[in-house]
């Protein structure tokens, strides 16, 4: 039984979208675009609520290299991959457009990890790595992508620009965080808080869609402000808790119905990369642990289980394809559409592989 | 800070963006929007609690603020673009609507249900009708009608009267967590006459027909049309109805998903087979709610989206109120909200004295009927397409202007009549 982690509800939003049974027309997306911003807020905030300044400093600056070296090493390896198919297909893709596709092949599903977690019952360092690995390969992945996307804003054309948006960014984002801090306190109970969330994650949406910053980086910065405020984090997650899934669930639907032009070239393109992905994460899991962690401790396979592509991976490429809205956009919507149902698919393989061990 | 401060920190936000990037694309800025309005509209009512008003009034108020009778934020050109979520809005509370309505209920209070219904539908029809006939001799654009047109336009005026809403009802009860016997016959009865009015306004449409339009002669055709549209509709209710019970059953994951699907696909259905977003919606919750155990806990899994999409419709209906319409017909306008008002209170009184119902649901329950929502616009919509140009948008008109006063009223009527009953939970 292949493990679930939510990619079947790609397929699902494929099926009822206009390219399957056309259970939603053509404009589904524009229509709900308000609800398309929200889930995509959504992902960013999540993200940025696990940066908790206190509860990172418990983790050994071990971890921290072994995570950062592994992602700059996937980094690296990934741009070489996606440069050289640029060049062999003759796509003429911009440099911009090469470093967000190298970020979405870069980042991993903590998901998938979490799910290896249970199913395998796996407890120690092994995991614990693994779970830190994958919650910081993200950060680092949405900030980057955040300022990759900046480049590609239509009011930078200077770097004056450059800096002001970066700093317009953090600063709505932390003024919004405070504010909804300070507007927490007159919140009675759980629905309002929720409402007030999702209030505050839709105006922070809508001032990144009109300023063409990324949704994605602007609501993590805002999730990450937050959960350093004294908020009443019992009602937040709470709030969140409810909400996490059927949101995150829709934003695959939405992306699996978005999801067109399934032709047999891009098939090939996702099985490459898929395999190249693959061998890739490996190596740079092998080779990341050697300088920082003990041997002897860490299984040689650890890139493995890294090999998940999860939401918020598709969460770029939707915000990159709102963003743009043109057929390189699509395209990669599409690619890494399939590539994370394939990645599922094999990880169900890698897993069984590594409970035998 | 206080909750008018944030108010004015949101607003501000919104010019600013608007200085910064003043060409903006319309899905981008609905966005933003929509984000200012839940957040100022909570706030608002926040604000209206303070006098013991009820939220809903609050996120009316706002949206009337936000709208063009206001600052003018919330423009027809936004609230075009935002129409699919409205709809969205209204398939949700009909669907919880719908699960409100349990058979046992009905038949537990079958008698002051049936009194209570058939006393209000046959004193308000008719006496509005006659109202409308008086007083349109005082109204200036229908001087150049004769009296058998008028009794045409009567009619028409009549039946739009017996409409309220049902999404104010789940609204206040929801929001003052209410339960009891006043709560139960004011739910059924507000829920029964929407199915009532949309079953059969097409049948009113065609009688008023036959006296505005002398040449006319009947076309049981378009009675069968209409007919298997509704029937289409019902069809669908009981088909997604029936859906979710599978899904329950078999799959029970994430339910609170499965449901925001159903009703996007029952709003989608509507766009593309011009079916009754209501009347499909309200059948699927009843069927939801009746025809299993645990009907009840289906519903509830929507709680948590709740808040945010009643915040939504009720603010969308205040951004629709024109007030320089209002102005423009105040004196009839209150005649003809005094005597809805007034018939209101005897159809209940008549009902309830013949099913020997208790002083409070004699005397006070017609609170419970007064609010007038989305089903008169849509009604409105109606009319105005079957009458001609002039006299439509002058119906159209007179009939928001009612609507509006009815829209406001209603809420805080409704919250006093559930507290006098001692049936609210919460009472600030």
């Amino acid at each position: 039984m292949p493990l679930y982690s939510g990619s079947l509800n790609l397929v699902i939003g494929y099926l009822i979208g206009p390219h399957g049974f056309n259970l939603f027309s053509e404009d589904i997306i524009g229509k709900l675009y308000v609800l398309v911003g929200l889930v995509l807020g959504w992902a960013g905030f999540l993200i940025g609520l696990q940066a908790k300044f206190k509860e990172l400093k418990r983790f050994q600056s071990s971890y921290y290299f072994f995570s950062t070296f592994n992602f700059l090493l996937t980094f690296i390896g990934m741009f070489t991959i996606v440069f050289i198919l640029n060049l062999l297909l003759n796509l003429s893709l911009d440099v911009s457009v090469l470093i967000l596709t190298t970020i979405l092949g870069t980042v991993s599903s903590p998901i998938l990890i979490g799910l290896l977690k249970v199913r395998l019952k796996l407890r120690g360092q092994f995991i614990h790595i693994l779970e830190f690995s994958a919650a910081l390969d993200n950060m680092y992945g949405v900030v980057a992508f955040g300022i990759v996307m900046l480049f590609l804003n239509k009011f930078f054309y200077i770097s004056f620009h450059f800096i002001i948006l970066i700093l317009g960014s953090i600063i709505i984002s932390a003024f919004m965080a405070w504010l909804f801090f300070r507007m927490s306190r007159l919140i009675d109970n759980l629905q309002q808080f929720f409402l007030v969330l999702i209030g505050f994650l839709l105006i922070l949406v809508g001032i990144s869609l009109n300023l063409n910053i990324s949704m994605l980086l602007i609501a993590f910065i805002f999730g990450v402000v937050l959960t350093n405020l004294p908020v009443d984090t019992r009602k937040l997650y709470q709030s969140i808790a409810s909400a996490e899934k059927p949101l995150y669930y829709l934003m695959m639907i939405f992306i699996g119905a978005s999801i067109s032009n399934l032709t047999k070239e891009v098939f090939i393109i996702v099985i490459l990369l898929v395999f190249l992905r693959i061998t890739l994460k490996y190596l740079s899991g092998y080779i990341s642990r050697l300088p920082f962690v003990s041997v002897e401790k860490l299984d040689a396979r650890i890139g493995l289980p890294q090999i998940g592509m999860g939401g918020i991976a598709l969460a770029m490429a939707l915000d990159f394809h709102l963003s743009v809205m043109n057929d390189t956009s699509q395209a990669i919507l599409v690619i890494v559409s399939l590539m994370s149902i394939a990645n599922v698919l094999i990880a169900t393989a890698v897993f069984k592989m590594l409970r035998s061990k | 800070m206080k909750p008018f401060a944030y108010i004015i920190i949101f607003l501000a936000i919104y010019m600013v963006i608007r200085m910064v990037a003043p060409e903006l694309a319309i899905q981008e800025l609905s966005t933003l929007l929509v984000g200012i309005m839940l957040l100022t509209s909570y706030l608002f009512s926040d604000i209206v609690k303070k006098i013991r008003l009820p939220r809903i009034s609050g996120y009316m108020l706002m949206g009337a603020i936000l709208g063009m009778s206001g600052i003018g934020i919330l423009t027809d050109e936004i609230m075009e673009n935002l129409q699919f979520l409205e709809n969205l809005a209204l398939s949700f509370i009909a669907l919880t609507a719908g699960g409100e309505l349990r058979f046992d209920m009905v038949k537990a209070y079958r008698k002051s249900i049936s009194y209570i219904l058939i006393s209000q539908i046959v004193v308000i029809f008719v006496g509005m009708a006659v109202v409308f006939y008086i007083i349109a001799g005082y109204i200036p654009v229908l001087s150049g009608y004769d009296q058998v047109m008028i009794i045409g336009f009567a009619i028409l005026f009549a039946g739009t009267s017996l409409s309220t809403s049902p999404a104010t009802a789940i609204g206040i009860i929801t929001e003052l967590q209410s339960e009891g016997k006043v709560t139960n016959i004011v739910l059924i009865i507000t829920v029964l006459k929407a199915i009532f009015l949309i079953l059969f306004f097409p049948i009113i449409i065609s009688l008023s027909r036959f006296y505005y339009f002398e040449t006319i002669t009947f076309d049981f055709s378009i009675i069968l049309a209409i007919t298997g549209q509704l029937g289409i509709s019902v069809i669908t209710g009981i088909l997604m109805g029936a859906i979710i019970l599978w899904y329950y059953k078999k799959v029970k994951v994430e339910m609170s998903l499965f449901l925001l699907g159903i009703t996007l696909v029952i709003t989608e259905a509507n766009a593309l087979f011009e079916l009754e977003i209501l009347l499909t919606s309200l059948v699927a919750g009843i069927v939801v709610q009746n025809f299993s155990r645990h009907g009840e806990s289906i519903i509830s899994e929507i709680e948590i989206f709740s808040l945010p999409i009643y915040v939504i419709f009720f603010c969308f209906a205040g951004a629709s109120i024109h007030l320089s319409i209002l102005g423009n017909m105040l004196m009839v306008t209150f005649v003809l909200i005094a005597a809805r008002t007034l018939l209101n209170y005897m159809g209940n009184y008549i009902g309830a004295l013949l099913a020997k119902e208790d002083k409070l649901i004699r005397n006070a329950s017609w609170m419970g009927y007064i609010g007038q929502a989305g089903i008169a616009l849509g009604l409105g919509i109606v009319i105005e397409r079957n009458l001609p140009p002039e006299i439509g948008t002058f119906f159209f008109t007179l009939l928001i202007s009612t609507v509006v006063i009815n829209e406001m009223l209603g809420p805080v009527l409704l919250k006093y009549l559930f507290i006098k009953a001692g049936e609210a939970k919460i009472r600030d």
